[in-house]
């Protein structure tokens, strides 16, 4: 036996052993290295943080983007402020405030762009109403004109009280008023007051008829300059926006809401969530790895070998990675994560190896020499294989990918010749005793074994679930919604679904770029024909039809409400006592008293009760309250219902103010925006539906394609990155499971033997997926870098296994007991823990990575430990063969 | 004997430059009356209206009538008016609807302001101000000063048509007559229709004959 050993062996055997001899020197040089790598990391090693940039950029669709990006730049990397208020004047003035706020600061913004706020829609705003419209608000100021005249004359709550109970008894003497916006509106707006949620009244929403609504959307977008040196490149961004909007009157306990969120926002939320994920699943896993490391050793001094052995190789691939590509992306930063699983495993099979052979009794230096030689083979043919499968990543169009393979593949190698070369020595410090507690031992042994004897269950088990994983296979999908991935709690992405869940107007919206204005008007054409299209916008739908028809109709209406602004202006409010707003207050409870007793089958008599009752509660409130109270409660009043009157009707006299107009009369920074400075015209599209979901955004995202194949936008790279991503993992692995296969062939040298490694790889991938399926987790841009993660592993795993049992060198009697399957195990448990705590982060991308890494591991630790032993035929201690020596 | 004669001449002379001139003047006037000021126009009608009630008593309902017929034809802009009033439902309606209305509405414009300034008692008119407004409008302020010193105010727009200015609506006390003109015409005209619309207003020219 002995003269078979190979070179290999002899290799491993000889260099263990002489780590051993000169245990402290090579532990002081083990350490100075450490050191000056780490002095060399922390000034070197950058990061990377564009995700965009990890795809190749041969990629067509990173070609159409690009061009879009440099022609139009105003989509890329920005922000969106979302400002909300419960009424659209509160909305319009604040979102000018703050923009003209942002707009002074250029150190931070390149663009601030207020999407409707600019005095040229102010003015003639009333043009992008359709005819209908504009007679419907030319009918509602009609009738509402009487009342806001005297109103305005005194904006004054004992006047508007007193003006309000006049009409009310005018509409009950049979006159046609339309009462009921206004009735309505002052019910609501007392109702607000004396609840905790006050309300302003909106007159612009009066003087339109509409219902109030509870909050007005304005938007502003902003252009940051991001400073990738931060590794939260829009914050300082953030935090000046968020200082203006002080400045502007945002308080925290205002009514007014401001959010942000757009492309930079959801980055930095993104790289925020997925770091806070880590911080605690990283001292979890820490935790969690100790203690597994020692159940299996059973001796800190082991742990702790353990431990060393994984820093050091971590710290020298860092060190690699810094040499051979200067940084790492999102990708490969989990590199680390891979080598714990992995480099845990090499350290963990040398060391209990190592104790088994301790146990034979034979000469210290002996049983360095045989571990030495043993592991260093076996360990060799993972470490050729799993680098093998990491290199095969090499060539694919995901950059983020490829780096990881060359990391982690360098990163086996390292593994190896840590493993081997501090192994020895720190075992050199260690109590050389062996692993008390052979009950342990046995009874994992045990369990394992006692496993083996249900073999025709095994067979029958495996068969089964094959079959059903046959069938779930066809379900496995891929989620392209880079949105799913993120922690679904932050307020950028909470913001922007919402956005996109309103379908008008979506940020999330397919862009094409026409050459010019012929082909934009016949590819404009063509997109509003597809079904899945909702609307298609260009610089030439920002110029109403039908203007002539419309200023006519301006002019009337015009004509109809006067000088509203104009009788006194500025408004003189009258001074009055709370007796005397109580009073008027009275005046008009009687008056809708009077209403209500003898016309109560009107069209407006709901409201008119609906008034009553608010007047019931206010009145209640003011007896029950102090005086002084009650007069601030009715000042407070006077404020909520009158505060807008002014900003409506300025607005309304400055949009009667309307012009013909047409595309060269068009602000600059919106014209910009839609036709640029080499004359490309910029179309936009929006979906029908909310592609949030997946299958709807594929089918958005084709039939686009179909009409213009340059078509970009961020649906259209969301599909297209995922469906580049899948492929470059598809191709990766066909060609590291062929490189590995070829691996295996040349190291096992045996046809079967290779079967019955890959086996429980292919079996524990299939189980794996239709786990996916029946758990409802799809594979994401995230958790597919899992997937090479559970290749080695499984490779590892099975690969021992075999290893171990051709090479029959049993010593405890049946492979069951051996150390080789206690490695598997505990080097897999740890594996588990550290992955398992992933699922708790609350990035939904590290969440699922958790649950496929923990799912995948469990599954390949059945088919190695019980399927694939079942299959080798190993025989249990109870029919010991006359193989055992 | 001949000097009789010049001085005959020069008289003849004079009194024709008179008249000439005064016809000229009253000429310019009434041009001027008309193309470039809206203040003039106001007060002509002003005048008219006070002369009305000063007259009242004397002219029956029909007499302030015709009084009032030519200053106010020429004075508002009743086409444009009625045009405003009904808005998009003017277009619907056929040629001789619309004159019919139009008549109708003539009718009881002028029998409104017959109605009302029929009696004296020593009111005035004051102009406040003339100011443009927007839309190429003129907005002309006035006030009614009552004998106790009680004041109404009337405001005017006025809008100008083939270089003429008239009135398109006016504000008494800033309530707009064409905002409640058009909120009552419309809600008739859209709930019962166009017959309906007219028997309304035939029944307010009569109500108005009555008193």
């Amino acid at each position: 036996m002995e003269a078979s050993k190979s070179h290999l062996y002899k290799a491993f055997a000889r260099w263990t052993s002489a780590s051993y001899r000169h245990a402290p020197w090579v532990l002081f040089l083990m350490l100075l290295i450490a050191a000056a790598c780490t002095v060399y990391i922390s000034r070197n090693l950058g990061m990377n943080t564009d995700t965009t940039d990890m795809l190749s950029e041969d990629l067509p669709f990173r070609a159409h983007i690009k061009h879009y990006n440099k022609i139009f730049p105003q989509d890329m990397n920005n922000l969106l402020l979302v400002l909300e208020a419960p009424t659209p004047e509160q909305a319009y003035v604040t979102a000018d405030r703050l923009a003209t706020l942002l707009k002074k600061d250029a150190i931070n913004f390149y663009d601030v762009y207020p999407a409707n706020i600019d005095p040229f829609f102010e003015k003639n705003g009333l043009l992008y109403k359709d005819i209908p419209e504009l007679e419907r608000i030319t009918d509602r100021l009609a009738t509402a004109q009487p009342l806001i005249a005297r109103i305005a004359k005194d904006p004054s709550l004992q006047n508007f009280a007193s003006v309000l109970s006049e009409a009310i008894g005018e509409l009950r003497k049979g006159r046609n008023l339309d009462l009921t916006p206004v009735l309505n509106g002052m019910s609501t707006t007392v109702e607000a007051k004396l609840t905790d949620i006050p309300r302003v009244l909106s007159w612009e929403i009066l003087f339109h008829g509409d219902p109030q609504k509870k909050k007005y959307r304005e938007l502003i977008i902003v252009k940051p300059r991001l400073n990738y040196t931060q590794i939260f490149p829009a914050e300082q961004s953030i935090l000046a926006i968020h200082a203006a909007a002080k400045d502007a009157g945002l308080m925290d306990n205002s009514p007014i809401r401001i959010r942000i969120t757009g492309e930079a926002a959801l980055a930095d939320e993104e790289l925020r969530s997925s770091i806070n994920g880590m911080e605690y699943a990283g001292i979890l896993t820490f935790l969690m790895v100790v203690i597994v490391l020692y159940c299996a050793m059973r001796a800190a001094g082991m742990v702790l070998a353990v431990l060393l052995c994984l820093t050091l190789g971590l710290i020298l691939t860092a060190t690699f990675a810094t040499v051979a590509i200067g940084h790492l992306n999102v990708i490969s930063i989990a590199f680390a994560v891979l080598y714990i699983g992995l480099g845990a495993d090499f350290a963990i099979h040398f060391l209990l190896r190592y104790h088994e052979i301790l146990e034979t009794n034979l000469p210290v230096e002996k049983v360095t020499y045989k571990a030495g030689g043993e592991a260093g083979s076996a360990l060799t043919a993972c470490t050729i294989v799993n680098a093998i499968g990491f290199y095969a990543f090499i060539p694919t169009h995901y950059s983020g990918v490829a780096e990881l393979g060359i990391i982690s593949g360098t990163g086996m190698l390292i593994s190896l010749l840590v493993t081997l070369t501090i192994g020895p020595a720190l075992l050199r410090y260690l109590p050389k005793k062996s692993i008390k507690e052979l009950t342990v031992k046995k009874s994992l042994g045990g369990v394992l074994e006692s496993l083996l004897r249900w073999r025709k269950l095994t067979y029958s088990l495996t068969l089964l679930a094959l079959f059903s994983t046959v069938v779930m296979l066809p379900k496995v999908r891929f989620d392209y919604n880079l949105f799913n991935m993120q922690d679904p709690t932050g307020q950028a992405i909470q913001t922007f679904r919402e956005l996109i869940s309103v379908v008008d107007n979506s940020p999330w919206h397919a862009i094409m770029v026409a050459k010019n204005r012929k082909e934009a008007e016949r590819l404009t054409q063509q997109f509003r024909a597809l079904p899945e299209v909702n609307k298609v916008v260009t610089i030439i739908d920002f110029v109403p039809t039908q203007q002539e028809e419309k200023i006519f109709l301006i002019e009337e209406m015009a004509a109809i409400t006067g000088p509203i602004t104009l009788s006194i202006w500025p408004p003189i409010k009258s001074k009055h006592t709370s007796a005397q707003q109580r009073n008027a207050l009275n005046e008009l409870s009687a008056a809708l008293d009077q209403f209500i007793e003898k016309q109560p089958d009107h069209s407006a008599s709901e409201s008119v009760r609906t008034l009553k009752k608010s007047l019931i509660q206010l009145f209640t409130r003011l007896d029950t309250v102090s005086s002084n109270d009650g007069n601030i409660l009715l000042d407070s009043l006077e404020s909520d219902l009158l505060t807008m009157l002014p900003i409506a009707l300025q607005h309304l006299r400055t949009s009667s103010e309307a012009v013909i107009f047409n595309e060269q009369d068009l602000p600059v920074s919106l014209s910009n925006r839609w036709h640029s400075q080499t004359g490309e015209y910029r179309i936009a599209i929006y979906p029908k539906e909310d592609i949030n979901d997946n299958e709807k955004l594929r089918k958005f995202v084709r039939s686009i394609q179909q009409v213009a194949p340059q078509a970009t936008g961020a649906p259209i790279i969301s599909l297209e990155a995922g469906e580049a991503v899948v492929q470059a993992f598809i191709e990766a692995f066909s060609l590291s499971l062929v490189g590995i296969l070829i691996a295996l062939l040349l190291i096992l040298r045996s046809v079967k033997y290779t079967l019955l490694v890959m086996i429980p790889l292919l079996l524990s991938s299939a189980f794996t997926g239709a786990f996916t399926v029946l758990l409802d987790v799809p594979f994401n841009f995230a958790n597919i870098i899992a997937l090479p993660l559970l290749l080695g592993i499984g490779i590892d795993s099975s690969l021992h296994m075999v290893h171990r049992s051709r090479n029959n060198d049993l010593i405890s009697g049946t492979l069951m007991h051996s150390s080789t399957a206690r490695a598997i195990f505990y080097s897999a448990l740890t594996a588990l823990v550290d992955f398992a705590s992933l699922m708790f982060s609350s990035h939904q991308g590290t969440a699922s990575m958790g649950i496929l890494l923990t799912v995948g591991l469990t599954f390949t630790l059945i088919c190695t430990l019980l399927i694939l032993p079942t299959i080798l035929k190993i025989p249990t201690q109870n029919n010991k063969t006359i193989s055992h020596l | 004997m001949r000097i009789a004669f010049q001085i005959k001449a020069v008289m003849h002379v004079l009194i024709m430059t008179t008249v000439l001139m005064f016809t000229a003047v009253s000429y310019s006037w009434s041009q001027s009356l008309s193309i470039n000021n809206p203040r003039q126009i106001v007060e002509h009608l002003q005048d008219t209206l006070l002369k009305s009630m000063q007259e009242g008593s004397q002219l029956d309902y029909q007499g302030r009538f015709d009084l009032l017929a030519p200053v106010i034809d020429r004075s508002h802009d009743l086409n444009y008016i009625a045009h405003v009033i009904l808005g998009g439902h003017w277009i619907k309606l056929d040629t001789q609807q619309q004159h019919v209305f139009i008549e109708a509405f003539r009718k009881l414009s002028i029998g409104t302001y017959a109605g009302w300034f029929k009696s004296y008692n020593n009111e005035r008119f004051e102009f406040l101000e003339q100011r443009d407004i927007p839309r190429d409008q003129v907005l002309v302020r006035s006030q009614l000063i009552q004998e106790n010193g009680d004041t109404i105010g009337f405001d005017y727009i006025l809008r100008q048509e083939k270089g003429a200015w008239r009135i398109t609506n006016t504000l008494a006390n800033g309530v707009s007559d064409l905002a409640l003109k058009r909120s009552e015409y419309r809600s008739i005209l859209e709930k019962k229709g166009f017959p309906s619309l007219l028997e309304m207003l035939f029944e307010k020219i009569a109500l108005i004959k009555k008193k």
